[in-house]
């Protein structure tokens, strides 16, 4: 296992990365949310991220995805520099991102969610003159998608009429849309009941082997059935990475981030990671 | 009675929509108070409906379309008093609005939100202001008049019949368009983005480019509107793009219902009703009119048809109770 503010996952360093930062900084006026972190991230792995509360584990995601500028570092993707590309450019190229705070078309229907996610990379989303609705393979693909979770029923239901595990699911499956290569999940399974957890886990394990993902999340155990390595981010700076049994026996780790979960409740909130 | 509302279901819509075609048509057929109110509501209703566009699928309220409109109008009238043929006129009337919404276009789409109102608010105050002072090209105060309206062969605009059933025409094909668009995976975007930009973009979407064509479409169609509205009046003057006419195309939409195209053009019919019909019998019509919009607003948030939506979904709900007990 390596510290530092250096990580990699997966295969050897000498393969280019499916997503890699290096030197990444992002000040807030005062305050450094992300602080010189550098990783890489080989093709095909499964990457976790963990880290308390304010950690900077969304503002890093926000870098990779374009959605904030770095303050100073690059982002690669397959080998590409993608620092100065906008959000729209990033997922043309294959990178797909959900959001910690859930971000669905509220007055749209999930079937209208996940036709709007299926033109998106498509030159028909540009298309004024015939219905979205003729679109029978766009249409039919989102109905199979929303197939995956229990959404097949649910697909002329209104987004703001979802339960909230119905809602992360949409999330969830709005990225997948795309077909992405490299997947940023952002506590994909916050807010979820067990059950539900154990159905995004079986969803995220079924996602095709060539695809990159990379998830934020606050559960271990939801961790653990899904990515292979994980990184420890805390106050803004990379602090741990290696495989998962050697994340959850380092002291490092257990004493920033696991070790509060021994403590007394009061002392520590493991609250607020849900939207 | 199953059968009666399952009728009502299917042909409501098609049979309303023949009917109102039907009854306008003979109704624009006479001279007279009537059909020049009428001609009035669909000039309007074609900015309502293009301002609805912009509002109800972008989240992009315009308080500065009468300013389009404006431009349009002073287009036609303009090149006429420099002697342009009537149908060059037109093209000029158009192609000013055209360019002055690509490139104001630019600027528009930068901001949203409140920002956005403010940002057209002071485009229409800026075009109606040197529509008030720039008296070398548009005569000031007194607007300019336009006489003579284009023709060809036996199709000629100076025929007032002909002219009353082209705004007609013009009215449906605007009105037709938008409902197109907005039933296109474009228009999908537009809602995507009033709900949340920061998603779409996320899904592929240059969301800036959207935003600007759906501005462009807007503001075009607003000027042809304001082609119409100088033939119709026979003169554009500073009053029609004032600070007051930009607020009653806002009053149209959301009276009418945002996000619904007809809507709007319904809040339209009612506006000029109160505007030219109800002031003459009525004093305090303005009174009255806020009422009706503050009744409007509170009992039926999504305005008049919202109103007629939901007595719809009434019936389809009735329309499922009893297929279930049969
Ligand atoms: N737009 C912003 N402006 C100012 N400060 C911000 C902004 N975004 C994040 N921060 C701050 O940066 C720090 C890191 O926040 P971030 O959301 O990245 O943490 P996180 O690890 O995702 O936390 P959580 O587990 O609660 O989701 C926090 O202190 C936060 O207050
Ligand atoms: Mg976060």
């Amino acid at each position: 296992m390596t510290a530092g503010s250096a990580a990699t996952a997966g295969s050897p360093a000498s393969t280019v990365p499916a997503l890699a930062g290096a030197g990444l900084c992002r000040r807030f006026r005062g305050l450094t949310a992300v602080d010189d972190v550098s990783l890489r991230v080989a093709p095909g792995a499964r990457f976790g991220i963990i880290g308390p509360n304010g950690a900077g584990k969304t503002t890093l995601f926000n870098l990779l995805s374009g959605e904030i500028r770095p303050t100073a570092g690059r982002v690669e993707l397959f080998g590409r520099d993608i620092t100065g590309l906008p959000p729209h450019r990033r997922a043309a190229l294959g990178l797909g991102r959900t959001f910690q705070i859930t971000r669905v078309f509220t007055d749209l229907t999930v079937l209208e969610n996940l036709t709007l996610a299926m033109h998106g990379l498509s030159r028909s989303k540009l298309s004024l003159l015939r219905p979205w609705r003729s679109y029978r393979g766009m249409t039919a693909e989102a109905a199979e998608l929303a197939g995956q979770f229990g959404l097949a029923r649910r697909l002329t239901a209104v987004a703001a009429e979802l339960s909230h595990g119905e809602v992360r699911e949409l999330e969830v499956l709005l990225a997948l849309a795309l077909k992405p290569r490299v997947l940023l999940l952002d506590e994909p399974a916050a807010g979820l009941s067990p059950a539900e957890r154990v159905e995004v886990q079986a969803l995220l394990r079924s996602l095709p082997a060539e695809l990159t993902l990379v998830m934020i999340e606050h559960d271990i155990d939801v961790l653990r059935g899904v990515v292979d390595s994980a990184a420890v981010l805390h106050l803004g700076a990379l602090v741990a990475q290696g495989a998962m049994a050697d994340i959850q026996s380092d002291d490092r780790v257990r004493d920033i981030y696991l070790g509060r979960a021994v403590r007394p409740p009061g002392t520590a909130g493991e609250a607020g990671s849900g939207p | 009675m199953l059968a009666a509302l399952q009728l009502s279901r299917r042909f409501t819509g098609p049979v309303a929509g023949v009917a109102i075609a039907v009854i306008l048509v003979i109704l624009l057929q006479a001279n007279g108070f009537t059909s020049t109110l009428i001609v009035d509501m669909l000039v309007y209703a074609i900015v309502a409906m293009s301002l609805d566009f912009l509002g109800g699928y972008t989240g992009l309220i315009s308080l500065g379309q009468a300013g389009f409109l404006g431009v349009g109008a002073y287009g036609v009238a303009i090149a006429e008093a420099h002697f342009y043929p009537p149908w060059a006129a037109v093209g000029v009337g158009l192609g000013a609005v055209l360019v002055l919404g690509l490139v104001l276009g630019v600027v528009a789409v930068r901001v949203k939100g409140i920002s956005f109102v403010i940002i057209t608010l002071a485009m229409g105050q800026v075009l109606w202001g040197l529509a008030f002072q720039w008296v070398g090209l548009s005569e000031g105060d007194n607007g300019i008049p336009v006489s003579i309206l284009p023709s060809i062969g036996p199709y000629d605009l100076n025929n007032a019949l002909t002219l009353r059933m082209t705004v007609l025409v013009v009215f449906a094909v605007v009105a037709l368009l938008l409902i197109t668009f907005t039933r296109s995976p474009f228009g999908l975007s537009l809602r995507g983005i009033r709900s949340n930009e920061t998603r779409l973009a996320a899904l592929g979407y240059r969301t800036g480019l959207h935003r600007y064509l759906a501005w462009v479409i807007a503001v075009f169609f607003t000027g042809v509107a304001g082609v119409l509205y100088v033939f119709v009046n026979g003169l554009i003057s500073p009053t029609t793009m004032d600070f007051s006419a930009n607020g009653f195309f806002v009053l149209m939409v959301v009276l009418g219902g945002l996000g619904s195209i007809w809507g709007p053009a319904l809040g339209a019919v009612v506006i000029v009703l109160f505007q030219q019909e109800l002031s003459i019998y009525l004093d305090r019509w303005q009174t009255l009119m806020g009422l009706t919009l503050i009744a409007v607003v509170l009992f039926s948030p999504g305005g008049l048809w919202g109103a007629l939506r939901a007595a719809g979904r009434r019936r389809d709900a009735l329309i499922a109770r009893l297929q279930e007990t049969s």
